[in-house]
């Protein structure tokens, strides 16, 4: 259990906050972090303070210009990254039908050199968000905690279950739910959580990430959460993130 | 994965209408060919997309 993807078809529920504050809690714990940023959007590779029109990035990969192994970039925060670039969105138009499996193929010298490779995915049903499924060994689907995200959860897992697993030797892939921006002096907010437990269960994790501005500052100051304000519940919320995840790939 | 996009993509992804991606490809801004069955379709390899694409950011 090691590739990682951040997941949801449904936009803005916290796919690159989590992969890029997940992967900075990872690195603190003193491990070996890949991150590969799927989306045009190109956030995740700002987040980092990558210039996102430099090179090496996944455009050179999927072009077969450099091998993954040559692609990497290096940032202050030690996050290794494969990073975006608006040329990505060609790709996403050259990318076929079968062609699901092409990131997967290209991490795979990669998993010995990384304790995990974490992958932010874009939203939307297209070609390079499926190739971030395909890839991946463990699914977390983040979702605000409000009943719109809640059905785009039903509708992520729905895809993997019936037309992945269906196509690929993929079933071996388990998916769990991390629920975000969490306000918990609402009602609103754990009473989605109450109702999403009753349909997937211990699919649910426990921590649930809060609601802040602190995440937006971070993103604004190009610096993960975790050596922004180290105390923050935010900060705390993704520490325990990590540390499920570390044992979760030890049993 | 497609080497060669069409113009409808190539529109698509350069925000045009189809008929400058064809005017452009005439007067030589972008790379493109017929498809060899049929002389009413480009194909255009995604290396010539990316010239248009950098050269843009450098202009």
């Amino acid at each position: 259990m090691k590739v990682v993807s951040f997941s949801i078809f449904k936009g803005g529920t916290g796919k690159t906050t989590s992969t890029i504050n997940t992967a900075a809690a990872l690195v603190k714990k003193g491990k070996r972090v890949l991150l590969v940023d799927l989306d045009q959007q190109a956030s995740a590779t700002r987040y980092l303070d990558l210039d996102p029109e430099q090179s090496p990035n996944l455009y050179d990969v999927y072009m077969g210009i450099k091998p993954a192994q040559l692609a990497i970039r290096k940032t202050r925060f030690h996050i290794d990254v494969l990073s975006s670039h608006v040329l990505l969105a060609a790709i996403e138009e050259a990318l076929e039908p079968g062609d699901e499996l092409k990131l997967s193929d290209f991490l795979a010298p990669l998993r010995p050199s990384y304790d995990f490779i974490l992958i932010d995915t874009p939203p939307g049903k297209a070609m390079l968000a499926f190739n971030g499924l395909a890839a991946a060994d463990l699914i977390i689907i983040p979702a605000s905690a409000e009943r719109m995200a809640v059905d785009g959860v039903a509708d992520l897992i729905a895809h993997v279950q019936r037309i992945m697993w269906n196509k690929y030797a993929l079933s071996h892939q388990e998916l769990r739910i991390l629920f975000t921006m969490y306000r918990s002096t609402t009602s609103h907010s754990p009473a989605i959580v109450a109702n999403a437990r009753k349909i997937w269960r211990e699919n649910i994790l426990t921590v649930k990430i809060p609601h802040s501005t602190i995440f937006s500052r971070s993103y604004d100051q190009k610096t993960p959460v975790s050596m922004l304000e180290g105390k923050h519940p935010g900060a705390i919320a993704y520490d325990v993130f990590a540390d499920w995840l570390i044992s979760y790939e030890n049993a | 994965m497609k080497s060669f996009l069409n113009a409808s993509e190539v529109a698509k992804l350069l925000n045009v209408d189809r008929a400058t991606v064809s005017r452009w490809i005439k007067k030589g801004v972008l790379k493109g060919v017929f498809r060899p069955e049929s002389k009413q379709q480009w194909r255009i390899p995604l290396s010539s997309y990316e010239d248009v694409v950098r050269n843009r950011e450098s202009r």
